[in-house]
């Protein structure tokens, strides 16, 4: 499974600008591959969904885009490896990529529910819907 | 002396121990320790059930003799005569190590390990077989003793593999934490470890026998308690073995305790094997909703995934046993879950996943476009108390008046008296009775923990047992009088001998199974037990021994809530919308048209969920706080010890939703504002965990107005439950309850096929937990 990251431990340095978004662009496309194995391993099904996840890393790679100096691209490329090497070797927990990852991205249950009679639904039926858990 | 004997030893000396408990208690030191806990709880309980009868007391108060005074570790401690010398240092609170005996079993007193120094005796003696004398010198902490232990715990360990790294025992294991409190630090053996060979016990026990320390619990237990003949002690010396003479599987539906019974590994849960270490787990302490009993247990959960479930003492309900369909079936609970809701697009389409919204609307449609007079409800056998007053509120806003238990025959008489549907002398009280009639029950199968309870009544007190019902065997001796109404019939007239057995009694009982209340001539059947119960005095002063014995935890509840049809209700009407809570019966979707428009609310995809238009999924009894009423109408609560898997939610909170998509919202939002309207409807509920005693008793006129009171057909009686293993949706999900089917063949007539049902969900789901 980690294998197309083996070789993360080896500080790759980009010769230009262009080889440095190239490698950027490619780990992201290698990152969205994994993801049906990281929902279906860490049980994220009843949190997100591949396309949520997708968005947030996207999130996480759009934040850094204002970046062009090509060895601060290595470098965060070379922390982007570690993390999703940590998380397909499952040194991550399930909680962390709630934490890190989840909360932030999309909400799975539809928010607006239709109650015969035209009323709003309440603070139950909403919390219902969308799974939120009372103790 | 003989095992009946020992026996009849130990349980008077039990009886009198809860009195050194209180004289202890008083003049002595505090008890405590390790062992002790337990018997401080037992003994704490017994005695409050005595006060709780003063009658009972008074009738046992003047046998016993006046304590007697012994001294231990130098400390006077009072207690009643003939009590061990074990019992007087728990009561005196000095913690004496033990590996036979058990406060439940016969003395056996062949581990040793509980040797102490009395004075002028020349050796050390066996505290747990030796009697007090007056005024005994008792040194438990002496070098002689702390020699002795040392010594035993070297001959124990000469021959114990050292595996305790990859035994299941290890963690939780006498031996272990004996070994460290009082073992030497080291042995002195050289010669080779003895082996022997494993026993296969079946499905449930796993055996490794070359762990065994002979200390016979597990042979007691299955003798005793149990009342099976399959285990016993073959070979002398060091070649003694425990195991079944021939190889064969446990025959007894307790067979799971002897795990929790031996203090080494070499009993252990075969389901449970390897798969969990106990210090990973996280206890919860909940109530068993797998049959009408109730007993208390501890779930024991690793994550998202019930790993175990084990007993929790309770006196009053389970003592510390439990069946083994409540402690083995939990992988049911792993497997065929609903974890989304199902919507069935037209008549004939498979059942397609749906989001809840979609499904909740699909249900409030069918809801709301039938006419009241076709709406009906019923409640099914795992269905909480919680859910079951929601759905009847729900029922009520839309006028549906049809409301049925499953397993009830539908009539408003069912739940017009509340001791004509609980077990009136409670599980634990049944012990006093001296004359027992069972009727159209098999108490092994559908209540094995009471079957115990009477067995110890049957064998050691020698209660005569009569049963009208199938000719089973209960492990104890027990008169046959036929298997029809005919022979009450007879016990009425006084034609059957045993009618006599009834008049002498002081305290009869009858024990009407559940079988009764499914048969079409229910309160024909009924109306005569209640009749023989007012004819030869079943209740008089604090005593009712009319007993209906129910083999579900959901019916009490739903028959306190009366859940029964209304005043308005046509039970003949065809119904045009059903919703079913956890109803699974084949009886109870046998009895719904076909374009009818079915809700089916549970757990599991069973046969209710393959007939349902529309699917909605709840929790099981892990993984929801809920309320649930055993037979003797206690009411007790589980908690949640797992969440319930995928997008499935807790049952009441399901048809709360519902009621306000449909459009008329009940009015709690919370579970407290639903217990709350529970006790408005029921004041039972207000009080968890206790028994509220009916008082009413219509001098066995209770049916006397009910259609059909005096018919009775000629059809035979049967139990209620055909397949011990696989009597509900999770037993009949569970693998293990599956092999047991398999190795009990002969006894079990496979009659349910689990395999059935899976094709008719659609594209099967895979649960997040796996399988």
């Amino acid at each position: 499974m980690s294998s197309a990251f083996a070789n993360a431990a080896a500080p790759r340095i980009s010769q230009t600008l262009a080889e440095a978004q190239f490698r950027s662009r490619s780990l992201f496309r290698q990152v969205c591959r994994e993801l049906p194995w990281v929902v279906r391993n860490y049980q994220l099904q009843d949190v997100t969904n591949v396309a949520g996840l997708r968005k947030v890393v996207a999130g996480e790679f759009r934040k850094n885009v204002q970046v062009t100096d090509k060895q601060m691209i290595d470098l965060l490329l070379f922390k982007a490896n570690a993390e999703i090497t940590n998380l397909l070797g499952h040194h991550t927990q399930r909680h962390h990529i709630l934490t890190r990852y989840v909360e932030k991205g999309v909400k799975v249950a539809p928010t607006h529910v239709q109650v015969a009679g035209g009323k709003n639904a309440s603070s139950f039926l909403e919390g219902f819907l969308q799974g939120k858990m009372k103790v | 002396m003989s095992v009946a004997s020992m026996s009849m030893w130990c349980r008077a000396s039990c009886r009198a121990s809860s009195l050194s408990l209180l004289v202890g208690g008083s003049t002595g030191p505090l008890l405590g320790g390790i062992h002790n806990n337990a018997l401080v709880r037992t003994l704490s309980s017994s005695s409050a059930s005595a006060a709780a009868t003063p009658a009972a007391a008074a009738a046992v108060a003047p046998e016993e003799p006046p304590p007697v005074e012994v001294f231990v570790n130098g400390e006077s401690v009072q207690v009643p005569k003939g009590v061990s010398v074990m019992q007087a240092c728990d009561a005196a609170g000095v913690d004496v190590p033990r590996f036979c005996y058990h406060q439940r079993l016969s003395i056996a007193g062949n581990c040793r390990m509980c040797l102490v120094e009395v004075t002028k005796s020349p050796k050390p003696v066996a505290s747990c077989a030796m009697p007090i004398m007056p005024g005994m010198q008792i040194h438990t902490e002496t070098p002689l003793v702390k020699k002795a232990r040392e010594g035993v715990m070297e001959f124990l360990l000469a021959n114990h593999p050292l595996d305790c790294p990859i035994c299941d025992q290890g963690g939780e294991c006498d031996l272990q934490d004996m070994s460290m409190a009082y073992g030497s630090d080291r042995g002195r053996f050289v010669e080779e470890k003895r082996a022997v060979e494993d026993k296969n016990l079946g499905p449930l026990v796993k055996t490794v026998m070359t762990r065994c320390i002979h200390c016979t619990r597990c042979v007691r237990f299955a003798t005793e308690v149990a009342g099976v003949h399959d285990l016993g002690v073959t070979g002398r010396g060091g070649s003694a073995e425990i195991g079944t003479y021939l190889e064969k599987a446990l025959t007894s539906e307790m067979s799971g305790n002897v795990i929790d019974l031996c203090p080494v590994g070499a009993l252990t849960s075969k389901p449970y094997a390897f798969t969990a270490r106990s210090w990973e787990l996280r206890p919860t302490e909940s109530v068993d909703a797998t049959d009408g009993i109730g007993a208390s247990i501890r779930v024991d959960a690793r994550g998202h995934e019930v790993m175990r479930i084990v007993p929790r003492l309770n006196e009053s309900v389970n003592e510390e046993w439990i069946g083994d369909r409540g402690r083995f079936s939990y992988d049911g609970l792993r497997r065929q879950r609903l974890d989304a809701p199902y919507v069935r697009g037209e008549k004939g389409a498979p059942l397609r996943k749906a989001t809840w919204k979609d499904a909740l609307e699909a249900a409030a449609h069918g809801l709301r476009s039938t006419p009241s007079t076709k709406l009906m409800a019923v409640a099914g056998k795992l269905a909480d108390a919680e859910s079951i007053c929601a759905l009847k509120d729900l029922m009520a806003m839309y006028d549906g008046q049809n409301l049925q238990v499953e397993g009830v025959t539908p009539s408003s008489d069912a739940a017009d008296v509340r001791s004509s549907y609980v077990f009136n002398s409670t599980l634990e009280r049944i012990e006093e009775a001296d004359a027992i009639l069972l009727v159209g029950t098999d108490l092994r199968k559908e209540a094995p923990l009471l079957n115990s309870r009477l067995r110890r009544s049957a064998v050691y007190d020698c209660v005569p047992v009569a049963s009208v019902g199938p000719d089973v065997d209960l492990t104890y001796p027990k008169k046959d009088l036929g298997d029809s109404a005919k022979a009450i019939d007879d016990l009425l007239s006084g034609a059957s001998a045993f009618r006599a057995v009834l008049d002498g009694a002081s305290k009869p009982a009858i024990i009407v199974g559940a079988h009764v209340l499914s048969r079409p001539d229910a309160y024909g059947v009924l109306s005569k037990c209640v009749q023989l119960a007012n004819d030869v005095g079943c209740v008089s002063g604090d005593w009712n021994g009319y007993n209906v014995l129910h083999e579900c935890a959901g019916r009490v509840a739903a028959l306190d809530l009366g859940f029964v049809p209304g005043p308005k209700a046509d039970v003949a009407t065809a119904p045009g919308f059903v919703y079913l809570m956890n109803a699974d019966d084949e009886a109870t979707l046998a009895s719904i048209p076909e374009d009818a428009f079915v809700v089916y609310q549970g757990h599991h995809g069973d046969a209710g969920a393959a007939r349902a238009n529309v699917v909605l999924p709840g929790a099981a009894y892990t993984e929801k706080g809920a309320t649930y009423v055993n037979t003797e109408g206690r009411v007790q609560r589980t908690k949640r010890a797992v969440p319930p898997p995928g997008s499935a939610r807790e049952d009441w909170e399901v048809v709360r939703a519902l009621s306000e998509v449909a459009g008329l919202a009940l009015p709690y939002d919370d579970v407290d504002g639903l217990r709350v309207r529970m006790a408005e409807v029921s004041p039972t509920f207000a009080s968890v965990d206790s028994v509220q005693q009916s008082t009413i008793w219509l001098n066995g006129s209770t049916y006397a107005a009910s259609k059909g009171s005096s018919k009775a057909s000629t059809a035979p009686f049967t139990s209620s439950i055909s397949n011990y293993f696989q009597a509900d949706v999770i037993g009949r999900s569970s693998k293990t309850m599956a092999r047991c089917v398999e190795t009990r063949g002969e006894m079990y007539a496979k009659t349910h096929d689990v395999g059935s049902t899976l094709g008719e969900l659609g594209e099967p789901s895979a649960h997040p937990l796996g399988d």
